[in-house]
C-alpha cells in the first residue's frame, strides 16, 4: 500500500465511525447550547478539529467520548469568549436570569429548554451527560476533567435548580399562557 | 397498585427518585406514572410533554399537591431531558455533514499524496 491508499483505508473507517457518532453529538450540542442551527455549527466544527487530530486518538477507545470532549472544549471557549465580549458589570445580565416574585407566573411555565439554558454550564452539561445520554457518572466525568464525585454532586444540584426554575403551582392566566407556548411549539 | 392513599404516593414516588440518582441513570418503575390520577399540576407538566409531541390540547390537572411536587417534578426532569436528547438522537445525520466528512476527506488525500508524505512515514 501506498501512503495515499493507507491514509485511504484509514479514512474510510474512521469516517464511517465519525459518520455514526454525529447523531450523539448533535443531541449533546443542542441540549447543552439549547438552538439547533448552533448546535449544527458547533457539531461542524467539531468534526473538523477532531479530523485534524485523528492522530491523538488511540483507537479502541470511545470515539464518541472523544468527540464530546472537543465538542465541549469548543464550546466552552466561545462561551468565555462571549462573556469577554459582552461584560455584565451592573449584573443587568444576570439579574434578568433570575426572576424575581413578580415573575414567577411565567417562571414555572419556562419551556424546559429555557430552563436548562438558565442553569450554570457544569450543571447543564453534567445533567445532560448523565441524565440524558445515559453516560455513568464516570463516564461523564471524564469528558468533563472532574472527579466522580463532583459529577454526581453537580447532576444533584441541576436538578434541584431546575425544580426551582420551574415550579410553581399553575393558575388560570398561567395556563393559558403555557397553552399559547404549547402551541407555538407544535407548530414547529 | 389501585391503593390510592396519598402517603403511599408519597413513599413510592421518593423510592423512585432515589433510584434516579443511585446509578445516575432515570429508570421509571411500575407506579411512577400512576401518580397522575390523583396528584397535582407536575405530572400534568409531565403530561404536557406527551402532548406537546403529539400536537394535542394541553390538559391542567387537579389542585396542586406541594409535597409530591418536587419528587414528581425530577421524574419529568428526566423524561423531558431524555426525550429532547433522543428526538435529536433520531433523526437522520444532515447532508451538510456528510458533504463536510467527505471534503476533508479529499483534502486529505490530496496533501498525503503531496506535500505531506515526509510526516507520515516517521
Amino acid at each position: 500500500m501506498t501512503a495515499s491508499e493507507e491514509a485511504h483505508s484509514a479514512g474510510q473507517g474512521l469516517k464511517a465511525e465519525l459518520v455514526s457518532a454525529i447523531p450523539s453529538l448533535r443531541a449533546f450540542a443542542v441540549s447543552i447550547c439549547g438552538n439547533s442551527d448552533r448546535a449544527d455549527d458547533l457539531v461542524q466544527e467539531t468534526l473538523v478539529k477532531a479530523w485534524g487530530s485523528l492522530a491523538t486518538f488511540s483507537e479502541g477507545t470511545n470515539l464518541t467520548a472523544w468527540l464530546f470532549t472537543i465538542l465541549r472544549n469548543i464550546y466552552y471557549s466561545e462561551y468565555r469568549k462571549r462573556r469577554r465580549e459582552a461584560p455584565d458589570p451592573d449584573g443587568v445580565i444576570a439579574a434578568k436570569l433570575v426572576a424575581p416574585e413578580s415573575q414567577h407566573a411565567h417562571m414555572d411555565f419556562l419551556d424546559f429548554r429555557d430552563a436548562m439554558q438558565k442553569l450554570p454550564l457544569d450543571q447543564r452539561e453534567a445533567l445532560i451527560l448523565v441524565a440524558a445520554s445515559g453516560m455513568s457518572y464516570e463516564e461523564a466525568a471524564e469528558i468533563c476533567g472532574c472527579a466522580p464525585g463532583t459529577m454526581k454532586s453537580r447532576v444533584n444540584r441541576a436538578r434541584n435548580r431546575l425544580s426551582e426554575l420551574m415550579a410553581a403551582p399553575p393558575t388560570a392566566e398561567r395556563r393559558e399562557w403555557a397553552a399559547e407556548q404549547l402551541s407555538e411549539v407544535s407548530r414547529d | 397498585m389501585g391503593n390510592k392513599n396519598p402517603e403511599n404516593t408519597v413513599a413510592r414516588a421518593k423510592a423512585d427518585d432515589d433510584a434516579f440518582a443511585s446509578d445516575g441513570r432515570y429508570s421509571p418503575r411500575p407506579g411512577a406514572r400512576q401518580l397522575e390520577t390523583y396528584s397535582g399540576w407536575v405530572m400534568t407538566r409531565d403530561e404536557f410533554g406527551d402532548r406537546r409531541r403529539a400536537g394535542g390540547e394541553a390538559r391542567c390537572g387537579a389542585k396542586p399537591v406541594q409535597r409530591r411536587r418536587s419528587v414528581e417534578f425530577q421524574d419529568s426532569i428526566g423524561k423531558e431531558l431524555r426525550n429532547l436528547y433522543d428526538d435529536v438522537v433520531a433523526q437522520p445525520v444532515p447532508d451538510r455533514f456528510l458533504k463536510l466528512l467527505n471534503q476533508l476527506e479529499t483534502n486529505v488525500l490530496s496533501s498525503s499524496a503531496t506535500a505531506d508524505a515526509p510526516r507520515k512515514s516517521e
